[in-house]
């Protein structure tokens, strides 16, 4: 009885902590991919007037697994002490709103049942790690890295990372020049005006 | 013929060196900026903000005092130090002219090569321009070849060798790639800028080419260098190679229709956004 008692208690143990020691970011990325995907592919949104709620839709997984308040901080980097704390979160809201535009659109025009292909796990300092992945094309694959931080909802995305050209650091070196000469404010207004051109743009096709 | 064929080779061979001039300046200018001052066009990625953080501080502690204790997590200077190592800071002096290109190559996507591209790739049935892509890419082998010896990558170089012979006999002349069932053949993708890269030497300034598109010193310097390691070029009538070129330019892009205008649809200021995401591809192939 008492070996059995123990045994529980062990057993419990595991279970009750397995959560945090299974938490690869392989893992974590692996469920929302699939989930794009199996959205990408679902018939109902054969027909295209049903754009918006596929996107919507998309948009649900892609919040879950990206941080967008880490991948606005790393594209404003030093500039975000600027941005008073209502500025911060408009730009946050407002950039998560243009990538999921921008990337729906092309994904969508441009998906042709191309799998992707989980390659490796790499653990860097800091709670952070790469996963690496690739999507095959006609000649060639695009290699396309994640870069992601572990926190409390498990492995979110910080970085995305294609041919070795970092996102972050792209956006990042367009919106210093912008912040050079223009203030918080404008920055956002950009970004929004961006995104009815592509709203207007997207209705039009 | 024989005459005329030198009088173009002397003439690439002044522009190889004028380029290498150029270059030269261009590095010195830029190692001299670097060390000293930023220059004029990195102010406001380093200078500008260091000057403002006094100014803005009184504001945040005032305005919100949690606003501050959220901060401090993420803005300690070795948070960013990871981007730092990524990050590609090269002055951009010749912007005027990078951007008059820019502008001049958009054009020229839009108006001549994608119409026609698009043509040709509605033309001809994939599985040809497949092989016509083959076929220049195994041309492009000598090159490859020699800038893995220069960069040291012994097995790269072997693999190319191997990759050349295999595809130019069973391979049909280079149309079919055979070779690509072996994973131990694997493609290389080196030419000289890279290999000038791995020696150590800095890319100098940005620099677009009018229709070749963006580029820096370095590489330009390079693409000049390597124009004589293709086979292309020993074709004696100019108009003969030119035009190969351009057919081999149209063929590759009926394959890439479409990534230029994401790349230009997912930015906020375009220029920059080609010229980073030029530079970080180059980084990022140079370091491979």
């Amino acid at each position: 009885m008492k070996y059995a008692a123990r045994l529980i208690l062990i057993l419990g143990c595991f279970i009750y902590v397995s959560p945090l020691f299974a938490a690869e970011p392989m893992e974590d990325l692996r469920g929302p991919v699939e989930k794009v995907i199996q959205i990408l592919q679902d018939p109902k949104y054969k027909d295209k007037t049903q754009g918006e709620a596929q996107r919507i839709e998309i948009m649900a997984v892609i919040r879950e697994i990206f941080n967008f308040q880490e991948i606005s901080k790393r594209t404003i980097s030093r500039q975000w002490k600027k941005f008073t704390k209502e500025q911060q979160q408009e730009f946050q809201d407002t950039f998560a709103d243009f990538l999921g535009h921008t990337y729906y659109q092309k994904v969508r025009d441009a998906y042709q049942g191309e799998k992707v292909v989980f390659l490796s796990q790499e653990h860097l300092e800091n709670g952070k790690a790469v996963v690496k992945t690739n999507i095959p094309r006609q000649n060639d694959a695009i290699p396309l890295d994640y870069k992601m931080l572990n926190g409390k909802n498990g492995w979110r995305i910080y970085d995305v990372v294609i041919e070795g050209v970092s996102l972050v650091n792209n956006y990042r070196t367009q919106f210093s020049k912008i912040l050079g000469k223009e203030t918080p404010d404008q920055l956002i207004a950009r970004l929004k005006k961006k995104i009815s051109e592509q709203k207007k743009q997207d209705a039009s096709t | 013929m024989i005459h005329d064929f030198h009088k173009i080779g002397m003439k690439r061979v002044f522009l190889f060196f004028l380029m290498a001039c150029f270059w030269f300046f261009s590095e010195v200018n830029t190692s001299f900026a670097q060390s000293d001052y930023p220059s004029k066009s990195t102010i406001h990625t380093s200078s500008a903000q260091k000057h403002s953080e006094p100014i803005d501080d009184p504001v945040n502690t005032v305005g919100n005092n949690e606003n501050m204790a959220d901060d401090e997590e993420y803005d300690d200077e070795e948070d960013f130090s990871e981007e730092d190592e990524t990050a590609v800071e090269i002055p951009d002096p010749l912007e005027p002219w990078n951007m008059l290109m820019y502008q001049f190559n958009d054009r020229l996507y839009f108006w001549v090569l994608k119409p026609v591209s698009q043509g040709y790739g509605y033309v001809m049935p994939s599985m040809v321009r497949k092989g016509i892509w083959n076929f220049f890419t195994n041309l492009e082998s000598p090159l490859q070849f020699i800038n893995c010896l220069l960069q040291g990558k012994g097995s790269d170089a072997e693999a190319t060798f191997a990759r050349f012979l295999v595809n130019t006999t069973i391979g049909f002349l280079g149309f079919a790639d055979p070779a690509s069932d072996f994973p131990k053949l694997k493609k290389t993708d080196e030419d000289l800028g890279q290999t000038f890269g791995y020696w150590g030497i800095g890319t100098g300034w940005y620099f677009t080419l009018p229709v070749l598109g963006p580029s820096t010193i370095r590489d330009s310097v390079g693409m000049v260098g390597d124009m004589f390691l293709k086979p292309t070029y020993y074709i004696r009538a100019i108009e003969m190679s030119l035009g190969l070129w351009a057919f081999e330019t149209v063929n590759t892009t009926s394959f890439r229709i479409g990534d230029y205008e994401t790349i230009k649809e997912a930015a906020i200021d375009p220029y920059e956004a080609i010229r980073d995401g030029y530079l970080q591809l180059r980084k990022n192939k140079v370091a491979q």
